[in-house]
């Protein structure tokens, strides 16, 4: 079957051959942007992943408050249990995650402890290529949101989302240009305004341009299709970012905030998206943690209950989950830095109504180490392949290659 | 196809050794052939000449970090060839640092930058011996911290994992052991300070090799690793020829720089004169980053800058001098290719060329055409293919720019008559389609 990109690479540069009027381009649901009617999809079920870059210490965001061995290995990091924010006999939150407490109350949050994979690696970014691809034993080009949307996307503009500059390895596709938006300002064509008449006419030719034959240019396929892409979000987002209102105030200096309110202006636009991806970096608290933790808690806890009262406003919040991930923990003992170093498995946690809260997963042991780190005891492509056969309803092991057992935190 | 004329090798040498050359550049290089431009480029080495008096430093705040990046950016779109600045802004993307980490010391990173300019082409020991010691570095992976009995293992670990041998070559006790061995390595007032009784003076085992090793012992003994001899020839291959070499080619490359004792100048006349360098393979292989695509714009369309458009909008296309995104600096290639660096870049291209003669950046387009004497369509077509893309466009494309050039506002054919308004819609117009080709996004 011809999809729409494939009708761009092979259809429009024939037309373009001695053709002075692309008038026919003019046509095409294309280079026109659909009412605003027409893009939508209702129903989609969408997954938010929040990936908090730099390896998160989960030991001080979710803390094991009963274990006198905390406060052994974390004599001046540790928070202090009068301090920390009770959720259940075994554990606390971070006082920063005080909004999250209350999602936990209401059965939104998930906890998924001791998650990690085997031979976990200390690099950031080989730990990053591992989470991201779902393939620890080599390297995998493809991100493992990237593949189920090369097996869902069809032709949607916006199955997938990464809010931020640069494209994901999450969200990485093989065949599934996904939008890249930092902010909806920068997202849009401009030519100049001194010669608006002639404005159409470059548009056209751009389009022309990234267009048909790579010319035996290995990277132009990829440039065009993206280019392509571009151009047709660029124009669906203004459609969407002029139709949105809300009465939630997102914290403004907020990166993730003003992320996940982009994020927000999507779904309820309700364009069929699937996949929405953003990132919040700083974890690597090698030194001078407990400023910064606080700090980058305080940022993730305000946005999430920000994105999640604004799901709610518009009625949205049933049909989306968020998870948050990152690609370590950090070492169990503090250094002498004031700070944690590289280390192993983590939590994950999930956020929403669609989630049945509450504890999954064995807590790894405090005591019982692997030369200072954390041994895991979930997959962390179980959390996918729940998220993918329970949530997303697609077919799991098509994604990550094999079945994984799945977990009971979707409601 | 288009490295087997000598104007085609010398205009791809230019591309990837320099931030970009303009047309009477490519000409002269062209006259003076590959060998001599290699040499020249190459051997010469440097580009300072004049420099102060051109950008004169007194002219900048360098406690302002903004200062700082556009005093680099207008350095980089400025001096010629621009090798020794090219590789300068390469090892600022492998030994990084940033202004993110300073401690509102901004200047720390131009004092990195000037270090690592001097010691550019010079010996890979003596440069990574002396990031270790530069205050921006020690601020960046917290060596700060590194202390007797109490060791701070970020500088270590990416010592090994990213700046020397690579990920896979060492142990988990190797990094711990090397911290040690830097401890006590501390900075103060932008100086470097060694404070012995923070450093720990015993016995350390890194890669094998045991003894009361201090920071400069385990910087010899990683370089020395042969490990690093790939991985470095590589990267540079990576960064200056085209991704994912052959190993022979590394190989040859890693030889070049192991028996040079590690010379990067020599190691670069070796990747620069091997027959690879030259083949299909590596012909437009490589997608620009932000700073090679403003660069390479500016300095090819012979712009005059004061780097300050260029510098205001890197962030927003995604790189920001002396800030890189993490440790591992750049990751490049299909990274560059995203629908919002796309459109950032088209939009810069806009910004530009809409500046007027009366602004600090501006392209004088009728000046271009005049000096070359180019009056129809067809000759100002070719001009600007030949000079963007190499000319490197298919025969369909090249007719969508035909019609561009005549096309009136309703799409309708018209003619071309060479005048202001023509220049400044459709030539303008020319030069910012061609800068919005996937060719153009590819070096």
């Amino acid at each position: 079957m011809q999809n729409r990109r494939d009708f761009i690479r092979n259809g429009l540069v024939a037309l373009s051959l001695g053709v002075t009027a692309p008038a026919v381009l003019m046509r095409t649901a294309y280079a026109k942007p659909a009412a605003a009617e027409s893009l939508r999809r209702q129903g989609v079920r969408t997954l938010v992943v929040i990936e908090l870059a730099g390896g998160n210490d989960i030991l001080n965001m979710t803390i094991p408050y009963a274990d006198e061995t905390y406060y052994r290995v974390r004599p001046t990091l540790g928070i202090k249990r009068e301090e920390a924010v009770v959720i259940s006999p075994e554990l606390a939150l971070h006082p920063a995650l005080a909004p999250m407490a209350e999602l936990y109350q209401a059965g939104h949050l998930g906890i998924v402890q001791g998650v990690g994979y085997p031979n976990p690696n200390f690099s950031h970014f080989r730990a990053m290529e591992i989470i991201k691809s779902g393939v620890p034993d080599r390297y995998e080009p493809i991100g493992w949101l990237g593949r189920y949307l090369d097996l869902t996307a069809g032709d949607e503009v916006f199955a997938g989302m990464r809010q931020g500059g640069t494209m994901d390895h999450a969200l990485r596709a093989g065949d599934t240009p996904v939008p890249v938006v930092q902010t909806p300002q920068q997202y849009s064509f401009q030519t100049d305004p001194r010669y608006a008449g002639d404005r159409q006419n470059r548009l056209n030719a751009f389009n022309l341009l990234n267009s048909g034959d790579a010319n035996g240019r290995a990277m132009v396929p990829l440039i065009q299709d993206t280019a392509q892409a571009a151009y047709v979000s660029s124009r669906e987002l203004a459609q969407m970012v002029s139709a949105y209102q809300t009465s939630v105030n997102y914290p403004q200096q907020n990166g993730l905030a003003q992320g996940l309110k982009l994020l927000a202006q999507v779904i309820t636009a309700d364009v069929g998206l699937q996949v929405g991806y953003v990132t919040i970096g700083g974890f690597d608290t090698h030194a001078g943690q407990p400023n910064q933790h606080r700090t980058l808690l305080t940022q993730l806890a305000t946005a999430v209950q920000a994105f999640q009262q604004d799901l709610d406003v518009h009625g949205a919040a049933g049909r989306v989950m968020v998870l948050m991930t990152s690609e370590f923990g950090r070492r169990v003992a503090e250094n002498g830095s004031s700070g944690t170093d590289h280390g192993s498995a983590t939590s994950y946690l999930l956020v929403g109504s669609t989630v049945k809260g509450g504890l999954y997963g064995r807590a790894p042991s405090l005591t019982d180490l692997d030369n200072g780190n954390f041994k895991f005891t979930t997959d962390f492509r179980s959390v996918y392949a729940t998220i993918l056969t329970n949530w997303l309803n697609a077919d799991a092991t098509a994604v990550l290659g094999r079945p994984w057992d799945t977990l009971g935190f979707v409601a | 196809m288009a490295l087997n004329t000598e104007r085609g090798k010398v205009a791809h040498l230019l591309r990837r050794a320099t931030f970009g050359a303009s047309a009477a550049q490519i000409d002269a290089a062209t006259q003076a052939g590959l060998s001599a431009t290699i040499d020249e480029i190459v051997s010469a080495g440097g580009d300072g000449a004049g420099v102060e008096s051109a950008i004169p430093r007194s002219a900048f705040d360098f406690t302002k970090p903004a200062d700082c990046i556009r005093y680099w950016t207008q350095r980089m779109v400025t001096v010629n060839p621009g090798f020794q600045e090219k590789m300068t802004f390469f090892w600022h993307g492998h030994l990084t640092s940033s202004l993110r980490k300073t401690g509102g010391n901004s200047q720390y990173m131009i004092n990195q930058i000037d270090t690592y300019r001097r010691l550019a082409l010079g010996s890979f020991r003596d440069l990574v011996l002396a990031s270790a010691k530069e205050p921006a570095m020690i601020l960046w992976l917290d060596n700060i911290q590194n202390r007797r009995g109490r060791p701070n293992e970020n500088y270590a670990r990416e010592l090994m994992e990213l700046f020397t041998m690579g990920i896979g070559n060492y142990s988990e006790q190797d990094v711990r052991e090397a911290a040690r061995a830097f401890t006590g390595w501390f900075q103060r007032d932008g100086q470097f300070l060694f404070v012995p009784n923070q450093h720990d003076n015993g016995s350390k085992t890194v890669l094998g090799y045991t003894g009361n090793w201090d920071g400069g012992d385990v910087v010899d003994i990683v370089v020395r690793h042969p490990a690093t001899s790939t991985f470095i020839a590589r990267k540079l291959w990576s960064f200056f020829a085209y991704p994912d070499p052959e190993a022979a080619v590394v190989a040859e490359i890693a030889g070049a720089f192991s028996q040079s004792g590690y010379n990067i100048r020599d190691t670069m006349r070796a990747i620069f004169t091997h027959p690879a360098f030259y083949s299909d393979k590596a012909y437009h292989a490589l997608v620009k980053s932000p700073v090679e695509f403003g660069m390479g714009f500016l300095r090819s369309l012979e712009a005059k800058t004061d780097g300050a458009a260029l510098a205001g909008v890197l962030p927003v296309m995604g790189q920001t001098p002396l800030a890189p995104p993490d440790v591992s600096g750049w990751p490049g290639g299909d990274e560059w290719i995203s629908t919002t660096m796309l459109i950032t870049r088209y939009n810069f291209v806009t910004g530009v060329l809409r500046l007027g003669a009366d602004q600090p950046t501006y392209i004088d387009v009728a000046a271009l055409l005049r000096r070359r004497n180019l009056t129809t369509n067809d000759q100002i077509l070719d001009f600007f293919v030949d000079l963007m893309v190499d000319g490197d466009l298919s025969a369909a494309k090249k007719q969508v720019l035909s019609n561009y050039l005549v096309a009136r506002d309703d799409g309708t054919p018209g003619s071309f008559t060479l005048d202001d308004r023509t220049i400044n819609n459709k030539v303008r117009g020319l030069i910012y389609l061609l800068a919005a080709t996937p060719e153009y996004q590819l070096n």
